[in-house]
């Protein structure tokens, strides 16, 4: 299972942030872009907390991941993407920030995901895609990290999304080091 | 763990209520104790503040 890597490599993840600043401001810019700040939000996935700007919750399998998290995120959970340890609506946001690539079924974890969002609340997917240089790029790159994802086209995810009762609102490209189709970010309604 | 996260926790896999036993706490926060779902039988420890919500075939 892949949160098995982040548990023996947490420390060494959350030092890619430290060590490409650029490129993580502009990844929470396109987030920022995007992002309806309303209620309470969840993010799957949480892994060090990088993104706790955008959540109030994280969740995520490795423990080693979440004691780095719980200095930035104000709450933290151990738990399975998607088997989520909460009740039916009781969020206004979920986000997958760089996660649906690291799930065995990420399928799954947007019904859960569905489940535990309020009526009108929405999903926030970043991601980078596999139909983009970049993604190009990390699936044929020989590291631990990404030899453990499986990234997906545009298309694929907004079909994941819509499969799974989601409605697309908005989405928002971002330059990371190749193209200006690097990073992609979607937001969609619980339709 | 916030005691106020006990609003909208349950099981990970019949989402169902869960009972609440504290071991060690503060005023807002649960430090060590456990969650548990009588209906599947299933244990989930609270250690160090992080409720451990795995369901136990992926402990």
């Amino acid at each position: 299972m892949t949160w098995r890597l982040f548990e023996k490599l947490a420390e060494r993840y959350d030092g890619w942030y430290d060590r490409n600043q650029e490129k993580y401001a502009v990844e929470v810019e396109c987030l920022r872009g995007i992002f309806r700040n309303k209620g309470i939000s969840l993010e799957v996935g949480v892994g060090t907390g990088r993104f706790a700007e955008f959540c109030h919750v994280g969740i995520d399998a490795s423990l080693a991941a979440l004691k780095i998290a719980r200095k930035r995120v104000q709450v933290v959970v151990r738990g399975d993407a998607c088997n989520l340890p909460f009740k039916e609506q009781s969020f206004d946001s979920v986000l997958f920030i760089f996660t649906l690539c690291f799930l065995e079924s990420p399928e799954k974890a947007l019904k859960e995901a569905w489940r535990v969002l309020k009526k009108d609340g929405a999903v926030y997917v970043l991601a980078i895609p596999l139909d983009s240089p970049l993604g190009q790029k990390y699936s044929k790159t020989d590291s631990l990290f990404y030899r453990a994802a499986r990234f997906f086209t545009f298309e694929e995810l907004k079909s994941m999304l819509e499969r799974n009762g989601f409605r697309i609102d908005e989405v928002k490209c971002g330059f990371i080091e190749l193209s200006d189709r690097d990073l992609i970010c979607i937001s969609a309604s619980k339709d | 763990m916030r005691k106020k996260l006990m609003e909208i926790l349950c099981c990970p896999l019949c989402k169902g209520d869960l009972e609440l036993e504290i071991d060690e706490e503060t005023e807002e926060e649960i430090i060590t104790g456990k969650l548990i779902c009588e209906k599947c039988d299933i244990i989930y420890p609270i250690e160090e503040g992080i409720p451990n919500m795995l369901p136990p075939e992926l402990r």
